[in-house]
């Protein structure tokens, strides 16, 4: 009976294998050559960190739609040399992108005007009139970007969110998940990033009430900054990044800034 | 042999209606959850598992009742049915890449886990225990897939609907599709009276 189980369960394994053999080759998919190979490049492991279903997928949309294969959370910097110079984009610089936080108010700032005892995360206490904070831009220091952090790379120090760079990975999760939209993803092409740490669209009367670190609109920086790197509309001023030039001129415009609200990353 | 025409339609109207394998005996509901959110690729899955039920309806019968049975090997049966299910599944994996990508992609995981669908292995079983002739079981099988493309389809579709609909924060999602295959298989269950079988 032994033998008789044996050699039927390894005839009818047998049988089904020379089957797909066959139909594997009969059914084969013309498939572009280099996908293979820069899946032969990521880990295998399809944990999906990249946003795609698996390894293959991933591979896939590198080879047809050029995906930044940075995306691959796994890879060591090895592999993804080889992989780079596999595509043809070594040595190109790799900009990642990283989360600027547009509000500067430590909690000595936050000036209160009600006891907010809501549930304690950011989006809640938004919809409850802004946390009984006075004002309705700001940072409420709750820390929903920080629970949304996947690589704990983001946390709340004073009531506000403190990037860690080496950690960051530029996912933009936390942009997603502030309600007030105060955090903005920004490549970081040049070696110093300016940025204004505001968000309020009030006018100077109300800021300079309610707030010591908000903008005011003043437009200093838009008449200092060369090549109109900073912007002033809707009583906030902006950077352009696609201006930016000589970092020594722009960090001399952020100094006249009389809030001292443009910070350098 | 009118006799047996009749046996044979009230086969496949009990596997796929009265005792449809989602909705009566609560098999396959993985897939059932988790494709169920579009028409189109509902179809594509239904298909392809109808497909494998039958032909695994077809096979397993043939190997249960020449190979099994003869060398008094019945107690491997679990065994030999999931390795025909595991080829079948290979194969129509094969054949759906091949034919089309798009729905290949729309499947995604749902198409490989197919092998691990209880109802398939479910209605072979079934097959070996209320004895089936051979060809009573391919009618089975068919009926079967027809039941869970039936199930899959109806659920989608009201799942489309669904998107319209105000749903109570906390149910969205996994919650209210849970509730709606309750109510479905309520609604399926006004079938029983048609044959008991």
């Amino acid at each position: 009976m032994m033998l008789a189980s044996i050699f039927s369960m390894a005839g009818m394994a047998a049988l089904f294998a020379s089957l797909l053999g066959f139909a594997d080759k009969k059914l084969k998919v013309e498939e572009d050559p280099k996908i293979a190979e820069v899946l032969g490049h990521l880990p295998h492991v399809n944990c999906g960190a990249c946003g795609y279903v698996n390894c293959h997928d991933f591979a896939e949309h590198i080879v047809k739609d050029g995906e930044d294969p940075a995306k691959c959370r796994v890879m060591g910097e090895e592999a993804m040399e080889q992989l780079l110079k596999f595509l043809g984009k070594e040595g190109e610089e790799r900009h990642p992108k990283i989360p600027l936080v547009h509000c500067a108010a430590e909690w000595k700032d936050k000036k209160p005007v009600a006891d907010y005892k809501g549930v304690r995360t950011c989006g809640a206490a938004n919809l409850a009139f802004g946390a009984g904070m006075e004002c309705e831009y700001g940072c409420m220091g709750f820390g929903d970007c920080a629970l949304v952090c996947p690589f704990d790379a983001l946390h709340m120090e004073n009531g506000l969110p403190v990037v860690d760079q080496k950690k960051c990975t530029g996912c933009g999760k936390c942009a997603e998940a502030c309600p007030r939209g105060i955090i903005s993803m920004q490549e970081k092409k040049n070696e110093k990033l300016f940025y204004v740490a505001c968000s309020t669209h009030d006018g100077a009367v109300r800021v300079r009430q309610i707030c010591a670190v908000g903008c005011i609109a003043c437009g200093i920086c838009e008449k200092l900054s060369p090549e109109g790197f900073f912007k002033v509309t809707d009583n906030l001023s902006r950077a352009d990044y696609s201006k930016q030039g000589d970092h020594e001129k722009v960090r001399k415009v952020a100094g006249k800034c009389p809030t001292k609200v443009i910070k350098e990353i | 042999m009118g006799r047996t025409i009749e046996e044979l339609i009230l086969i496949l109207i009990a596997a796929s209606i009265t005792n449809n394998f989602v909705l009566t005996y609560f098999l396959g509901i993985c897939p059932f959850i988790g494709v169920s959110n579009k028409i189109e690729s509902a179809v594509g899955l239904g298909m392809a598992t109808t497909f494998v039920m039958t032909i695994a309806a077809t096979v397993t019968w043939l190997i249960y009742y020449y190979i099994l049975v003869p060398f008094k090997l019945v107690f491997l049966q679990y065994v030999a049915f999931i390795i025909v299910i595991a080829s079948l599944v290979q194969f129509v994996e094969m054949v759906i890449k091949k034919v089309s990508p798009a729905l290949y992609r729309a499947l995604g995981i749902y198409l490989p886990l197919i092998t691990t669908n209880c109802a398939i292995l479910g209605l072979t079983l079934f097959m070996v225990l209320r004895e089936y002739a051979f060809l009573e079981s391919v009618v089975f099988g068919l009926g079967a897939g027809i039941g869970f493309t039936l199930a899959l389809v109806v659920m989608a579709g009201i799942r489309e609907e669904l998107d319209f609909a105000d749903i109570p924060e906390a149910l969205k999602g996994t919650g209210i599709t849970l509730i709606l295959a309750g109510m479905l298989a309520l609604a399926f269950m006004g079938f029983g009276g048609i044959i008991s079988r």
